[in-house]
């Protein structure tokens, strides 16, 4: 079932009311909500709730023998074999075709023998829910978690708003909250309402929009459009893709609130970053934490000095490269993020190296009116240099904007384009277009430029909208909510395209 | 902060509201469920809606809303746009499978009036329109992609083609119709005798009858359409049922001297006649020719069935293929 379909709305309506009425009862409402949650992974094929339960069943397992081992070694052992286990299953599913045919197109024509392809079918969400059971694994194995039983953790691993895409809910941030429900009687309403609108507003007004008019024409034939056309291609990927996966889970996380759970935050405004490392703190932040703490730290961070360091950075970036999908674009994109990453730590440190080197000692002043009579120092600047320190400040954080979001842009290019022919098809048309007429469309200028600039509105305004339509009546929010379904619907496409993100 | 009741009033209330407003999508919207018990219920919920709200005043807001968006677009007179031509006294055929036409050549197209390319389908149509868009050339032609996800000719409750047809004859007069229907017309429809069973023999008569049709609503002067075939697909019961398909549209586009087949069967079929995963690409070496849903085509074979459509093209309007 889709987010956005009238069919998941009646599920959803029929979940919400059962599921306040019995949460009061422990063992009942896991039952319920776990039925649920399989009925919606079983909706696509009834055949993936087995692998679903087959993961929960083996990382219980897993987390159980962990926790009992009595020596560490044993535990690290266990620990290493659950990862084993489920990239496994992960890779079988997810990449085992994609590796026959590389093997077949490398090797086939040298007269070694083709890998048979097996055509596996790729259960929706495998990808996130394996991350998700690692999680509670390797958390038990550091000792961070106790396991829980396995109705909870069947409940954690299969809760369906964020089974199939996200957001990375780890079980640290989901268990306690398991124990609490019934307990829960208040919803975050407002932001639930918020949450889910945008979301649905994002993905099936402005994704499917910007898709359909300028990004799938330019991506499928270049050569037909003129540079800018292309360029505005690119641009409207980073776009769509946005206002795709954030939408989907703005509502997941809306949903999550009316059902009373707190699901981490995934979107932070992510093309107002000012370098790539920040790009990757904004952007799909429970991916970025996950690959952070479980492989990054795992295979040593920055412990081991610089080069160590970018080898561990390097390789985390190209892992989850490959973690979105089983071909060689996305192994692309994940090298060059790596790459960019790996070359601004360098020079970041290559800059603070310089500047300590030139660094000018300040002679501290002294209080006098310090009533300890403690020497405080401080190294006072005027108004005016603190002046032109801000707007140096303001066109670095506006230069590293530029830069960041164009390289992100260049990784988007490979990230949507089938093959690394095509994506240098789509870069060379940037050179090669132009003097073309182009077919650009105000409205779609606006679009683009609008879902861009949203992303720099002020914290503060967002959030005082939302404090200040926390105190209206619920009776109006609901009215209001229903108009925002019917505006949403008026502006979307006829049909509902499914997210990029299911994919993975 | 609400309390739990005021959430699930507050979430019941919302989505009364939308139904109440837009309560014509409702309708709409389970029109085009697969024919069964649950349609049934679902339409007959959606009515009672739609006739409160009708009685109401309360979906007039966003009828208006719809027609200044232009989503309401003029239903146009399919049957008067209708042009069967007397058939042809024997289809007349070139090397087996090929296509051929028996009407002349349009008008000449230049680069200041390139020719307008239609692709319409369902969304097969998706990857034959990007295909053809990378063969045809860019500087004498254009192409204009409209394929429609889920969509066929069995269900114009789910989506009239026909009726999209006649809008795009009326309103866009593209110079070649490029079209693909199939992969979602194996169930059962509906006509003035009731729910036909799919494969059944009033279900393909009915189903020749609006394929003919749709053919004859594309005799239009000045125009010319290919019809691209379906081609073998992975799984044999469905395989089964895509060539009782398309032996229809092979069929009827041999009695219409305007329509020129193309037959997808043998273009990506093995060796043996069989279904094929890769096959020998343009570039040289083999390459996978269809998705892992063994029914889409990949980027070389929407290649390679662009290529054979610009071909079909090329040949009605007297243009270089190459």
């Amino acid at each position: 079932m889709l987010f956005p379909t009238f069919t998941f709305a009646c599920f959803f309506l029929v979940v919400l009311v059962v599921h306040w009425s019995i949460h009061r009862r422990p063992l009942a409402w896991r039952i319920f909500i776990l039925a649920a949650s399989y009925l919606f992974y079983g909706w696509w094929d009834w055949r993936f709730s087995f692998l679903l339960a087959g993961s929960t069943i083996g990382n219980q397992l897993f987390a159980w023998a962990i926790y009992d081992s009595r020596s560490e070694r044993a535990r690290r052992g266990l620990a290493i074999a659950a990862v084993a286990a489920n990239l496994a299953v992960l890779g079988f599913f997810k990449y085992y075709d994609f590796f026959a045919e590389s093997v077949r197109a490398s090797f086939g024509r040298v007269g070694f023998p083709d890998p048979p392809l097996l055509h596996v079918l790729l259960p929706i969400g495998v990808s996130f829910f394996t991350f998700q059971a690692l999680s509670y694994v390797l958390d038990v194995g550091r000792g961070q978690l106790r396991p829980v039983g396995l109705l909870d953790f069947a409940v954690y691993l299969s809760f369906f708003p964020h089974l199939v895409a996200g957001p990375i809910v780890r079980a640290s941030e989901f268990l306690p909250q398991l124990g609490g429900v019934t307990r829960r009687r208040r919803v975050d309403l407002t932001r639930a309402l918020c949450l889910i609108g945008g979301g649905l507003f994002k993905k099936v007004v402005i994704s499917s929009y910007v898709s359909a008019n300028i990004v799938d024409p330019v991506f499928a034939a270049p050569g037909r459009h003129s540079a800018l056309d292309v360029a505005f291609g690119i641009v409207g990927y980073a776009v769509q893709i946005y206002a795709d996966f954030s939408g989907y889970t703005d509502i997941a996380i809306g949903l999550a609130l009316l059902l009373g759970f707190q699901f981490p935050q995934n979107f932070d405004r992510p093309y107002t970053a000012t370098s790539i490392q920040d790009f990757w703190r904004r952007w799909h932040m429970t991916l970025s934490r996950w690959l952070r703490d479980y492989v990054y730290i795992s295979l040593g961070g920055n412990r081991d000095g610089p080069t160590r360091r970018d080898v561990n950075l390097f390789l985390t970036m190209l892992l989850g490269g490959l973690w979105h999908g089983a071909a060689w674009t996305f192994v692309a994109w994940g090298a060059l993020q790596g790459a960019g990453l790996v070359v601004e730590r360098r020079v970041r440190d290559r800059r603070q190296l310089v500047g300590a080197a030139h660094a000018v000692p300040v002679a501290p002043t002294v209080d006098r009116a310090s009533t300890t009579g403690a020497l405080r120092t401080s190294v006072e600047r005027s108004g005016a240099q603190d002046a032109a320190v801000a707007v140096a400040d303001r066109r670095r954080a506006w230069i590293g904007r530029l830069y960041t979001f164009n390289f992100i842009c260049l990784g988007w290019v490979f990230f949507r384009s089938p093959s690394i022919g095509a994506a240098f098809d789509v870069l060379g048309r940037l050179v090669t277009g132009w003097g073309q007429p182009s077919t650009i469309t105000l409205v779609m200028v606006l679009t683009i430029a609008g879902t861009l600039a949203v992303q720099f509105i002020p914290r503060e305004i967002p959030a005082r909208a939302m404090a200040l339509a926390s105190n209206l009546p619920v009776g109006l929010l609901a009215v209001g909510f229903g108009l925002l379904l019917v505006v949403i619907d008026l502006l979307g496409p006829e049909g509902v395209a499914p997210f990029i993100y299911f994919r993975f | 902060m609400a309390s739990a009741e005021q959430a699930v009033a507050a979430t019941i209330v919302a989505f009364l509201v939308a139904a109440l407003l837009g309560s014509d999508a409702l309708v709409g919207l389970a029109r085009r469920q697969p024919f069964g018990w649950q349609r049934s219920a679902l339409l007959s919920t959606a009515e009672s809606v739609d006739r409160v709200a009708d009685f109401s005043g309360l979906d007039r807001p966003v009828r208006v809303a719809r027609r200044a968006l232009g989503k309401d677009h003029a239903v146009y007179d399919v049957d008067a746009l209708v042009n069967p031509a007397a058939p042809a006294a024997a289809p007349s055929e070139g090397a087996a499978g090929a296509p051929t036409t028996t009407e002349p050549a349009r008008r000449v197209p230049t680069s200041d009036d390139p020719l307008r390319i239609y692709v319409g389908g369902d969304s097969m149509a998706r990857e034959l329109g990007n295909g053809l868009a990378q063969a045809a050339p860019a500087d004498l032609s254009t192409v204009d992609d409209d394929y429609r996800v889920s969509t066929g000719l069995s269900r114009p409750d789910f989506f009239d083609w026909p009726e999209r047809l006649a809008q795009v004859i009326t309103e866009q007069h593209p110079d070649v119709f490029v079209l693909l229907f199939g992969t979602n017309d194996s169930q059962d429809l509906q006509d003035d005798s009731g729910v036909l069973e799919a494969g059944s023999a009033p279900w393909l008569a009915v189903y020749r009858a609006r394929v003919a049709k749709v053919m004859d609503l594309l005799h239009q002067p000045g125009t010319t359409t290919v019809w691209v075939g379906l081609p073998i697909m992975r799984s044999h019961d469905f395989d089964v049922s895509m060539a009782a398909l398309d032996a229809v549209y092979r069929e009827e586009a041999a009695r219409r001297p305007w329509i020129s087949y193309v037959d997808s069967r043998s273009l990506f079929a093995s060796a043996s006649g069989g279904y094929a995963d890769v096959l020998p690409a343009a570039g040289g070496g083999e390459e996978p020719m269809r998705q892992e849903d063994g029914i889409h085509w990949s980027v070389a074979g929407a290649s390679r069935i662009g290529r054979a459509a610009w071909e079909a093209v090329a040949r009605q309007w007297d243009l270089p293929a190459g």
